[in-house]
């Protein structure tokens, strides 16, 4: 999981990670404002979407009083204002590639519709990794404690800004995709309670996510998402050795994941 | 293990499970809030089995919420577990064939309580598949007797823990679904022990556990 480079080759590589990321996000910005400039009559045309293709049927559990008679639509009568925002809570489990053991993770992405099918906005992960050593305690039948001689856990850490594009907005079974860059940090610890010894490392670096997975939309603010992720990325850290020379340790956290999660609209 | 800064952790990872569960239940809470106030309780029995142990052990367990709009709903549950484990041998005597005397008897008791989340795949269908999570704070008690020795010894471990659960509900009437459900129940019980010499160590239980239920559930206002 552990590979050590010399310092002096590593800032090209950052330097260029930077770039791409720039372009990338320059490239989703254009497309972003692109899209903005037609949303607005997308947005109307989504409300109305919503309202017809709406799978809920509340008003049989919740029964809600209808108008005499619908109220007259004029160019003074605004309408409905539509849900501009949107959060996914999601958990599930993440198994880096090196690390043949799935974790773990929960999170959140917040984003900001851009147009009828494209969102945007920030994602906040979280994964556990841990491992311990450990004594069986010969004890009593049944459930078996063990004493725990040593501790090794990580937590990978992904803020990043996201696009996402759902690929329809009217059907119940709502294919998506989305891709995420930022920054990514790792922070490692480990505890030998025999020989009292503790260390911990920080690692950090760019990094990006791929998602897709299909959605069951509930009703027109509700959708439950079932998808399949990708991480990549090498974070790294400075260390010097025994003769005081700087150099790079990157751990690659690359792995896969998959996710439950309930999306809403606000 | 030394009882040196392990608590921090602790905390950490409640703080971090505190947010995302705020998280989880205020923004449905936000979302909801037009809508009318309706509450439901659920009642469940069953079994659970822990992996690391051998056979299944009676279970109870309530979960009450608060719903949010026509298909989500989140509050709080609570269960109860418990597995007897004996050391038996066959008895002398002329008895039947089939005594045995009870050697040694551990009593383990497994209590969870959890924030949840709930989603329902349809509300106007007969049959509503459903699906939720929750996570909070788990409580094992062990307690055993020797019989031979006359040793009695008690434990009691706790730590933070989660489960999920899916199952398809009947629909009874508008207001009462009677749900079956499979769930699984994940967390590592521990408690700290000094050792002869004075040294704090940490024992744990692996209290992972798969179980299934039967459970009543009644929406009220």
């Amino acid at each position: 999981m552990l590979c050590f480079e010399r310092g002096a080759s590593a800032p090209p590589h950052g330097v260029r990670v930077l770039l791409l990321l720039m372009l990338w996000i320059s490239f989703a910005g254009g497309l972003l404002a692109a899209t903005r400039a037609s949303a607005a009559s997308s947005e109307w045309l989504t409300v109305e979407m919503l309202q017809v293709g709406s799978d809920s049927v509340a008003s049989t559990v919740v029964p809600r009083p209808a108008p005499a008679s619908p109220a007259p639509l004029t160019l003074a009568t605004p309408l409905p204002k539509p849900k501009a925002y949107a959060i996914h809570l999601h958990g599930g489990l993440f198994s880096p590639i090196d690390v043949n053991a799935p974790s773990p993770t929960l999170g959140l992405r917040l984003a900001r519709r851009l147009g009828s099918h494209l969102q945007g906005g920030l994602l906040v992960d979280w994964a556990l990794e841990r491992k311990n050593l450990e004594q069986p305690v010969n004890s009593l039948p049944g459930l078996q404690p063990h004493l725990i001689l040593a501790r090794a856990e990580g937590h990978l850490v992904p803020a990043m800004l996201f696009v996402q594009v759902n690929l329809t907005e009217k059907r119940y079974l709502v294919p998506y995709a989305g891709i995420a860059a930022g920054y990514e940090w790792l922070f490692l610890k480990a505890s030998d309670y025999r020989t009292d010894e503790a260390a911990s490392a920080t690692f950090a670096n760019w990094a990006w996510q791929g998602w897709g997975g299909i959605g069951l939309r509930l009703d027109p603010g509700l959708r439950v998402d079932f998808e399949l992720s990708y991480n990549g990325g090498s974070l790294q850290r400075d260390v010097l050795d025994s003769s005081g020379r700087p150099m790079q340790e990157a751990v690659s956290v690359n792995g896969v994941g998959a996710k439950v999660g309930l999306d809403i609209l606000f | 293990m030394r009882s040196y800064p392990a608590p921090a952790r602790s905390i950490r990872l409640v703080a971090m499970l505190a947010l995302w569960a705020s998280l989880a239940v205020g923004v449905p809470a936000a979302r909801a809030q037009q809508t009318p106030d309706y509450w439901s309780i659920q009642l469940d029995a069953g079994l659970f089995s822990p992996i690391e142990a051998s056979g299944a052990s009676p279970s109870l367990g309530v979960r009450y919420c608060k719903h949010f709009g026509s298909h989500m709903q989140g509050g709080v549950l609570a269960g109860w577990t418990f597995k007897r484990t004996t050391v038996e041998a066959p008895a002398d005597g002329l008895q039947s064939s089939d005594a045995q005397v009870e050697l040694a008897r551990a009593d383990a008791r497994l209590v969870p309580l959890m924030a949840f989340m709930q989603v329902d795949f349809t509300d106007r269908a007969w049959l509503v598949p459903f699906a939720g999570i929750g996570a909070g704070y788990e409580w094992l008690a062990l307690g055993a007797e020797d019989h031979r020795t006359g040793l009695k010894t008690e434990a009691r471990y706790c730590n933070v823990a989660w489960q999920t659960y899916a199952g398809v509900g009947l629909r009874l009437t508008n207001k009462v679904r009677l749900n079956n459900e499979l769930f699984y129940i994940g967390g590592s019980m521990q408690r700290k022990v000094m050792d002869s010499s004075g040294r704090v160590w940490r024992e744990a239980i692996n209290a992972n556990g798969v179980g299934l239920r039967v459970g009543l559930d009644m929406i009220f206002e």
